[in-house]
């Protein structure tokens, strides 16, 4: 049993970091000048240095058949800086495109995803969709607006569609003339953001069939983890910033982090990171897993992360005192993108409903207590070492 | 990363599944459903049962009647145990002697110390209380000031300490004391061992606030101490103390955070049969207390790793205590508001775990035990290491934020008050 990293992941974060820490002035920069955008090249070459739209792809399809942690540890490295380079969208893409393209397209979409010319935006999977599907000749068309869309200089849009026979998963250039792209006054201004407008777009299937609502809700959690992950570097910067800054503020005589208002506020913090870590990196790992609950896993570990990112970020704030208020300073960037990526797709709320539902507690109305107290001991989390003995269903 | 168990912790957890099966009494469910006559005659079955498998001391190498059970066995048996509703303490003083003074000894103790007190120590002969504590001793524990005097191959130990728990059963205790005034702080304490059932030695309960009288003050006045049962070096007292903090490291934490699941099962229950969970907010307010249980898992596993994979400690200890103390206050607060205004007044089984949450069995229903553990809960967060005094070693020595400023050297009080 080993917790730790292996030396390849190791090796993964350290490389991620380092390119991800040099971009870092210019981007920072750019972005509380207002700039929106990033650096082609130098999206080109982690692609091609580090592999980062490439790790998680399978083997079969040309990638380096990475598992969802090293997508994982790209995605904490990631976090850490705000990186304008799209590593999230690169992320989700390889999760959304791994899993569901088959056949030709399929292969050129995942080729020019992993060379970083392909740059995806999605929509529809986390809300029951905006958008609806048609048949049109031998084609689909799609139409629908869907608001705050995530589009870091996106290329493409990955798009889940209603149909008569279910959601189906489509693919399409952005410049096109049904698609209109709108774009938003992002909050967070190293994540813009986007609405899309559909009328009647042309978009070729993703996949040949509907997607089956477990194996929707299998990716919804693949791309929820990767994102837990990210939020766990936004917190770690955040820890860092405030550490830094209370060892070297003075006040009355002393350095601010003496003083134990100020150190427990720190020793919190630094917790709530550990934990939130600890959590994200066990459902990174244990998704790859088929005997694990991973949906429930994906709920558990948003609902767990995302609020302690938010305290860490805005705790990072309060020990900053003015500074922290100022434009200028990049904390409000990690309290910012904290504050959106709580809420963006599901908030925590939703995340506990939903668990909530999957361990059996239901408003009892006709005295179903021992029948509920059975599906909550069988649909718990089960101890790592049970699942030799007793296989849960994931039904 | 990898955190599967390997392959032959799975057929060890298997061979401990089924010997306990074969211990336990056809139709177990937990020692939270036996009334109090069963359970007192169970325990005392049991714990003959745990020690002949090895697992009363399952830390302990065979040669000393303990199991000799690697790291990743122990958190095996102690988490079946729990998934099983058996005390792997099952007398009130059998923690302190199996985790705190048994592992002291064997690696701080001589031979004819190992030879005399492990043995007793099994068998239930030696019930021990851990004298850390004095009034003037909690958070600042090297402040010691009972004093022991040397006196030809004796120690005369006189002073006070205070919060034993289970001192009540215990005719031993190791402790700290102070033997060399002349040196300041931690400097100058010794560890040893002492008889309590003698006239020197003064016992008395006090009883907490959840009306039960467990914890005791324990008042020395000359009361005898073999020189030779001194254990490590005689002002190397502050060593042998720390130590304990290096022991078995991760070991229990699965445990831990496999009983919470059981309790908020066992919550859960409580909510249905009351029609509180047709509140939205206590349905999340549970399913938030789920998350925190998988987050302790997740942390117990890292701190097993760590703990085999022999690296010095390191913060999990720390981070563990801070994150579980918390989550008990925040359950069993949760756990009132279920309840309700029959929070307000004691009623059904009594609680049995005096610390940490009930064994499998207890009844849902029993307001008396969720509101042990409320009161309980409180001190969670004050012994063993209180919240502030944790956020302050994580703040310097995790963080490396500036220390506390500490008191002048000749400020500090020396030697013994006596009474």
């Amino acid at each position: 049993m080993r917790y730790a990293l292996s030396v390849e992941q190791d090796a993964l974060a350290r490389e991620t970091t380092k390119f991800l820490t040099a971009a870092l002035p210019a981007e920072r920069d750019a972005v509380l000048r207002g700039e929106v955008g990033f650096d082609g090249e130098r999206w080109s070459k982690a692609c091609a240095e580090v592999g980062l739209a490439s790790i998680g792809i399978a083997e079969r399809h040309g990638g380096a058949g990475g598992s969802l942690l090293d997508i994982a540890v790209t995605l904490e490295a990631s976090g850490r800086t705000l990186t304008s380079l799209p590593v999230c969208a690169a992320a989700v893409g390889m999760i959304l495109l791994d899993d569901l393209a088959e056949e030709q397209h399929g292969r050129d979409l995942l080729e020019r995803l992993g060379t970083g010319d392909l740059i995806p935006s999605w929509v529809g999977l986390h809300h029951a969709s905006a958008l609806s599907a048609e048949e049109d000749g031998g084609g689909w068309r799609i139409s629908g607006t869907v608001r705050h869309v995530v589009n870091c200089g996106a290329t493409s849009v990955i798009a889940f569609a209603g149909t008569t026979e279910g959601p189906r998963a489509f693919e399409a250039e952005l410049d096109q003339a049904g698609i209109t792209v709108h774009h938003e006054r992002a909050v967070d201004p190293t994540r813009p953001l986007s609405t899309l407008v559909l009328d009647r777009a042309v978009m070729r299937p993703l996949h040949p069939a509907p997607l089956a609502a477990a194996r929707l809700a299998v990716l919804r959690a693949r791309v929820d983890i990767v994102q837990a992950a990210e939020q766990v570097g936004v917190a770690a910067a955040a820890l860092d910033m405030a550490v830094e800054y209370a060892k070297t503020r003075t006040q009355f005589g002393r350095r601010i982090g003496a003083f134990q208002s100020i150190k427990h506020l720190l020793a919190d913090m630094y917790v709530d990171v550990e934990v939130a870590r600890d959590t994200t990196r066990y459902a990174a790992w244990a998704a790859d897993d088929p005997q694990q609950d991973i949906v429930q896993l994906g709920h558990i570990t948003r609902a767990f992360v995302d609020p302690r990112v938010s305290r860490v970020c805005a705790g990072n704030l309060q020990i900053l005192g003015g500074i922290g208020y100022t434009w200028e300073h990049p904390s409000h960037l990690y309290y910012k993108r904290a504050l959106t990526s709580e809420r963006l797709t599901t908030d925590t709320s939703s995340h506990l409903d939903a668990i909530a539902t999957r361990i059996g507690i239901a408003p009892s109305s006709d005295g179903r207590t021992s029948q509920q107290a059975e599906t909550f001991e069988d649909s718990g989390i089960p101890s790592v070492g049970r699942q030799a003995f007793e296989p849960k269903s994931l039904g | 990363m990898d955190l599967s168990y390997p392959p032959e912790a799975d057929d060890y957890r298997a061979v401990v599944r089924e010997t306990l099966a074969a211990m336990l009494p056809t139709g177990w469910k937990g020692l939270g459903a036996l009334d109090d006559a069963e359970r007192a005659t169970f325990r005392t079955f049991w714990r003959e049962q745990l020690r002949m498998h090895g697992y009363l001391a399952p830390s302990w190498p065979k040669e000393y009647g303990g199991g000799g059970l690697t790291l990743m066995e122990q958190s095996i048996v102690a988490e079946e145990l729990v998934l099983v509703g058996a005390p792997q303490h099952p007398h009130p003083n059998d923690a302190n002697a199996m985790v705190l003074l048994g592992p002291t000894l064997l690696h701080f103790g001589t031979e004819e110390q190992k030879q005399f007190f492990l043995p007793r120590t099994l068998s239930g002969e030696i019930t021990w209380a851990q004298g850390y504590s004095e009034p003037d001793a909690g958070s600042d524990l090297f402040n010691v000031r009972t004093r022991a005097v040397r006196q030809g191959g004796h120690f005369l130990v006189t002073g006070q300490k205070i919060w034993q728990s289970a001192g009540l059963t215990a005719n031993w205790m190791f402790a700290l004391v102070r033997t060399d005034p002349g040196a300041p702080g931690s400097k100058g304490l010794s560890f040893i061992l002492l008889p309590l059932e003698q006239e020197g030695a003064e016992v008395r309960g006090i009883k907490n606030m959840a009306g039960e009288t467990d914890f005791v003050e324990v008042f020395l006045n000359d009361a005898v101490a073999q020189r030779d049962h001194i254990v490590g070096e005689p002002g190397g007292g502050a060593r042998v103390a720390l130590g304990l903090l290096g022991f078995e490291r991760g070991s229990g934490g699965v445990a831990a955070a496999a009983a919470s699941r059981i309790e908020l099962q066992r919550l859960a229950v409580l909510a249905a049969e009351t029609g509180r969970d047709r509140d939205l907010q206590i349905r999340r307010r549970l399913a938030e207390c789920w998350t925190q249980v998988h987050a302790m898992h997740c942390l117990a596993l890292r701190a097993l790793s760590a703990g085999i994979s022999g690296t010095p400690p390191g913060p999990e200890s720390s981070i563990t205590k801070v994150v579980v103390s918390q989550y008990r206050q925040q359950v069993s607060e949760l756990a009132l508001d279920i309840l309700g205004p029959d929070a307000a007044s004691w009623s059904g089984q009594p609680s049995v775990a005096g610390l940490g949450p009930q064994p499998l069995g207890t009844d849902p229903l029993s307001s008396s035990a969720w509101i042990a553990d409320a009161l309980h809960a409180r001190p969670g967060t004050v012994y063993g290491g209180s919240l502030q005094i944790q956020r302050n070693t994580i703040g310097e020595q995790v963080l490396g934020l500036p220390r506390e400023p500490r008191p002048a050297a000749s400020s500090r009080p020396q030697g013994s008050v006596g009474r």
